[in-house]
C-alpha cells in the first residue's frame, strides 16, 4: 500500500481506531494483521519471502542465545546466508546472469543462462538488514532473543517502516512492543505534523519534479545545456524529498501509535563534506552499515594503518551501492562516493588548516556547494538507466557552454519548449515549474527556521502557538491544491 | 488544557471548512471565467450558435468554422475537443443548451474510431466547475466515479487535476482583471487552425500491421453515443451525424470499419438521423490534406470545410433564408 494513496487514507485511521480501544494483550496481533494487509497490497504472495526469513532469523536467535563458540557463529552464519540468499536470488541473480553471459558472448562463447522471471519483492533490502541485524545484536550480546513470534513478526514487519525503513535496531524497536502505548494528544499532533510535512515533500515537491526529470534521463542525448542541469538538480532534491518525505510519514505515523522510529535524515544538504553529508543522509542504512561492515573491516584490518580505513571505505561504499541496485551504474556511484570518502581522509589536514585562513561563513558555502555538485554529478549515474546513458547525459552539459544552444531562450515559455510536448503543454509545464521551485524554496526556509531554532530565538512562540489552527488550514488547502493526487506515484526507495 | 485543545481543534475545523468553501467558490467562478477552455465558453452563454458541430480532434482541426459563416452568414461553433468521448460530447451539450439557446443544426462527428476501446477519454477537468449541475454531474459519475464523489467535500473537487484546474483559474483571474474574453490564440469559434504535416505514424502502422488492425468495439462508448442520440431527439434537435475524412488506405486498413460505421448508422436511423460519411471523397487521396490517417493538415480542413458546405448547402441556405 501506498502511503500517498486513499486506500492508505481510509487503512491508518481505521488500524489507529481498532489499535487504541484494544486491549494491551492484543495490539502486537492488530498491528501485525495490518502489516500483512499493508504488504499484501503489493505482491500479495511475497509475503511468503518475508514469512519464511521471519521463521529463519526468529529460529535463529534463540538458537544464537543458547549456543557458545563456533556452534553460536555458525547458527549466525546460517541466518546471514538464508538473508543474504533471498537477497541474491530476488535481486542479484539476474545482474550477475547478465554479467556471466555477456563474457561468455565476449569470448565466443553461444551457451547462454536463463534469466529468473520475478518481480524483485517491495522493500525486500530493508526488512533483510533489519531482519540481520536482530540476529548479529543477539550474537554480540546486545539484544536478547525474542521469545514471542508474533512480536518478532511486528519487528520486521511493521507497517509504518517496512518497506523503506528507518532501518531499525532491536535494541530500539523490540522493547517498545512490549511497552504499552496510551493515546497521547500531543504525540498524536507532533506524528500528524510530521507526516503532513512529508506528505508535502512527496507529493507537491517531489512528484511535480519527476515531470522535468523523467523525460531528460529517458533520453538524455536529445538533450543539451539547461535541461540536463534543470533535471539533475531537481533529482537532487526529488530523491531528497521523496524519500525523506516517506521516513517523516513513517516516523509520524509510528509516533501516533506511541512509537519511536530512528530519524533517517538531518538536513543533508547542509554537509560541509561527503563524510559529513553521510552522517545526514539515509542515516539508519549508513549506520547499520557503520556497526556491521565498516568498523569490522576496520578492526580486523587495524595492522594496515591507514590504509585500512581506505579499504574499509571502499568496500563499504560499493557494498551500498550494491545494495541500492544491481546495476553497474549504482556501483559506480557507491564508488565515486568512497572515492570522495577516501580524498576526505587524505586531504583532512590540508582542509582543515584551509578553513581557519578564511571566514568561516564564506568556507562554509563554498563547501557546501562543492558537496552539492559532487552529489549531483554522482547521482547522475544513481539515477541513470545505464553508464551509456549517464555518460550521455554527462556530455549534454556541454551544452550549457555552447552559445548556439541558449540562443533564443529568452522567457520562461522558451525554456519550457525544451522540454516535450506534454510537459509544456498549455503552460501547465510553466506553472508546474514554477510550483515545484516555490516548493523547494518553501523547504530550505522551513529547514533553516528549524535548524536555527529562529521561531524561539525571535520571540515567536506565542505567536507561532495561537496562530497554529490557521496556519494548518492554510496549510492543508494549499497542499489540496497543489499536491500531485494523480497516479499516485510510488516512491524511489520502495525498489530497493 | 482538555478543554483548551478541543477548541483550537474547533477553531482549526471551522477555519478550515470556511476557507475551503469560500476558495471553491472563488475557484469556480474564475475558471468559468477562463474563456481559454472550451467548457467555460460555452457557459459564459455568449455563443447562441445557428450551427453546433460537436466531436474530438477530428472536428476541432478539421472543420474550419470560419467557412459556413462566411458563406451562409450563419453564426458557427466548433465544440470539438481533442481527444474527448462521445460522453463529453453529450455533457457539453447539456452545457450548451443550458446556457444557450437551442441551434438550428447540430452536427456530431463519429467515425468507427470513437467506439474504440483504446482511443479517447473522458476529460473530467472540463467539467469540475459545473459539478453542482446534476445532469452534467451524472455524465462524469459514468466516467470518473472518484471526481464525482470529491464534489461532497468542498474544494476537493480542485484536487485531482489541480495543475490543470489552477492553470485555469490563473487564465480566468487574468482575463478578468484584462477585461479580455476572448479565445485562446489559434482558435477560431472552436476551431483550431493546427499547422501540421503529414507525420508518417500511418506508415509505421502499416509496417507493424501489415495484415491490417481491428477496431475494439466498446460496448460502453456504443451506449454512450445511443443516450447522445436519444437525448437529442428528446429536444428536438436537428441532428446530422457524419463521419470526417480519413486516409484513403485507412479504412481498408482497419478490417472492421464498415461494420462499425453501419453500427453507427443503424443507430442513427433508429432515431431518424441521417448519417453521411466522408471517407470516400477525391480529397481522401492527397497526402497533403492529411496530417496522419485520421486527422486532416490545417489546408485539408479548409478543403473539407467547403465540402461540408457544398453538402450541407440547401438546408443552411434555408436557415439563413429563415433568420432573415
Amino acid at each position: 500500500m501506498l502511503f500517498n494513496s486513499l486506500n492508505f487514507l481510509i487503512f491508518f485511521p481505521i488500524v489507529l481506531f481498532i489499535y487504541f480501544l484494544s486491549p494491551f494483550r492484543f495490539r502486537w496481533f492488530i498491528l501485525l494483521a495490518a502489516s500483512c494487509i499493508f504488504y499484501m497490497f503489493f505482491v500479495p504472495v511475497y509475503i511468503l519471502i518475508l514469512g519464511f526469513t521471519i521463521v529463519i532469523d526468529y529460529i535463529a536467535g534463540i538458537l544464537i542465545e543458547s549456543a557458545e563458540g563456533k556452534r553460536k557463529k555458525l547458527y549466525l552464519i546460517m541466518s546471514l546466508v538464508s538473508n543474504i540468499g533471498i537477497l541474491a536470488v530476488f535481486k542479484y541473480y539476474n545482474f550477475f546472469i547478465g554479467n556471466v553471459n555477456g563474457l561468455m558472448t565476449l569470448s565466443g562463447g553461444d551457451f547462454q543462462f536463463t534469466f529468473l522471471k520475478i518481480i524483485l519483492p517491495i522493500g525486500l533490502s530493508f526488512h533483510t538488514f533489519q531482519a540481520m541485524s536482530y540476529t548479529l545484536e543477539v550474537y554480540r550480546g546486545n539484544q536478547k532473543a525474542e521469545r514471542h513470534f508474533g512480536i518478532y513478526s511486528l519487528y520486521v514487519m511493521f507497517f509504518p517502516q517496512l518497506v523503506a525503513g528507518p532501518i531499525e535496531r532491536p535494541q530500539n524497536m523490540l522493547h517498545q512492543f512490549h511497552t504499552k502505548h496510551k493515546f497521547d494528544f500531543d504525540l498524536v499532533m507532533s506524528g500528524l505534523n510530521l507526516m503532513f510535512w512529508g506528505f508535502f515533500k512527496k507529493m507537491v515537491i517531489a512528484d511535480r519534479l519527476t515531470f522535468f526529470i523523467d523525460p531528460v534521463f529517458a533520453n538524455p542525448e536529445k538533450y543539451s545545456g539547461l535541461p540536463i542541469l534543470i533535471s539533475i538538480v531537481f533529482f537532487a532534491f526529488q530523491i531528497y524529498c521523496d524519500f525523506s518525505g516517506y521516513s517523516d510519514i513513517a516516523i509520524g505515523a509510528a509516533r501516533i501509535m506511541g512509537f519511536r522510529l530512528m530519524i533517517n535524515f538531518n538536513q543533508p544538504f547542509t554537509a560541509t563534506s561527503v563524510t559529513e553529508f553521510w552522517r545526514k543522509w539515509h542515516i539508519s542504512l549508513y549506520s547499520w552499515f557503520n556497526d556491521y561492515l565498516f568498523t569490522p573491516i576496520l578492526v580486523s584490518k587495524r595492522n594496515w594503518g591507514k590504509y585500512a580505513i581506505y579499504y574499509a571505505l571502499f568496500i563499504t561504499f560499493f557494498l551500498s551501492g550494491l545494495w541500492h541496485g544491481a546495476a553497474w551504474t549504482y556501483i559506480i556511484w557507491g564508488c565515486l562516493h568512497a572515492v570522495a570518502l577516501i580524498y576526505e581522509v587524505i586531504t583532512k589536514g590540508i582542509r582543515k588548516s584551509l578553513s581557519k585562513k578564511i571566514p568561516t561563513y564564506i568556507y562554509s558555502m563554498v563547501s557546501r556547494l562543492f558537496v552539492f555538485c559532487f552529489l549531483c554529478f554522482a547521482w547522475i549515474f544513481f539515477r541513470a538507466s545505464s553508464i551509456k546513458n549517464a555518460f550521455a547525459f554527462i556530455k549534454g552539459i556541454g551544452g550549457l557552454f555552447n552559445p548556439q544552444a541558449n540562443k533564443g531562450l529568452t522567457n520562461i515559455d522558451h525554456y519550457m519548449m525544451l522540454w516535450p510536448q506534454e510537459i509544456a503543454y498549455s503552460s501547465i509545464g510553466t506553472l508546474n515549474f514554477f510550483v515545484g521551485i516555490g516548493g523547494i524554496a518553501i523547504l530550505i526556509i522551513v529547514e533553516y527556521f528549524l535548524r536555527k531554532q529562529l521561531v524561539n530565538h525571535l520571540g515567536l512562540s506565542r505567536l507561532v502557538y495561537d496562530l497554529k489552527p490557521a496556519f494548518y488550514a492554510v496549510a492543508l488547502m494549499v497542499f489540496i491544491l497543489f499536491a500531485i493526487f494523480t497516479n499516485g506515484k510510488q516512491f524511489i526507495y520502495f525498489q530497493f | 488544557m482538555k478543554g483548551s485543545r478541543i477548541f483550537r481543534i474547533a477553531e482549526f475545523l471551522v477555519l478550515l471548512i470556511l476557507l475551503m468553501v469560500l476558495a471553491e467558490k472563488v475557484m469556480d467562478y474564475f475558471v468559468k471565467n477562463d474563456y481559454e477552455t472550451k467548457t467555460s465558453i460555452i457557459a459564459s452563454g455568449t455563443l447562441n450558435a445557428d450551427i453546433l458541430i460537436q466531436g474530438a480532434s477530428r472536428v476541432e482541426f478539421g472543420l474550419n468554422s470560419a467557412i459556413p459563416e462566411k458563406r451562409f452568414n450563419l453564426i458557427c461553433y466548433n465544440t470539438g475537443i481533442n481527444g474527448s468521448t462521445i460522453d463529453e460530447q453529450l455533457a457539453a451539450l447539456k452545457l450548451y443548451l443550458k446556457n444557450n439557446k437551442k441551434p438550428s443544426y447540430l452536427f456530431l462527428e463519429v467515425t468507427p474510431l470513437c467506439l474504440d476501446k483504446d482511443q479517447s477519454s473522458f476529460h473530467s477537468s472540463f467539467f469540475v466547475p459545473f459539478l453542482g449541475d446534476t445532469d452534467i454531474a451524472s455524465i462524469v459519475k459514468r466516467e470518473d466515479i472518484l471526481q464525482y464523489r470529491l464534489r461532497y467535500i468542498p474544494l476537493l473537487k480542485y484536487s485531482l487535476y489541480n495543475s490543470f484546474l489552477i492553470r485555469k483559474f490563473v487564465s480566468g483571474v487574468k482575463q478578468k482583471i484584462k477585461k479580455r474574453h476572448t479565445e485562446k490564440e489559434g482558435l477560431y469559434h472552436g476551431f483550431r487552425n493546427f499547422m501540421l504535416t503529414w507525420d508518417g505514424s500511418f506508415d509505421e502502422l502499416k509496417e507493424k500491421n501489415p495484415n491490417g488492425m481491428y477496431f475494439k468495439l466498446d460496448n460502453q462508448k456504443v451506449q454512450s453515443l445511443n443516450d447522445y442520440l436519444a437525448f437529442a431527439h428528446e429536444n428536438k434537435i436537428s441532428l446530422i451525424l457524419y463521419e470526417a475524412p480519413i486516409w484513403k488506405e485507412a479504412a481498408p486498413f482497419y478490417k472492421n470499419h464498415d461494420s462499425i460505421a453501419d453500427i453507427i448508422s443503424q443507430m442513427a436511423a433508429k432515431y431518424d438521423y441521417p448519417y453521411i460519411s466522408f471517407k470516400d471523397l477525391p480529397m481522401n487521396g492527397t497526402k497533403s490534406n492529411f496530417a496522419n490517417s485520421m486527422h486532416l493538415t490545417s489546408h485539408g480542413a479548409d478543403v473539407f470545410t467547403n465540402i461540408f458546405c457544398e453538402t450541407f448547402s440547401e438546408r443552411l441556405k434555408k436557415l439563413r433564408l429563415k433568420n432573415q
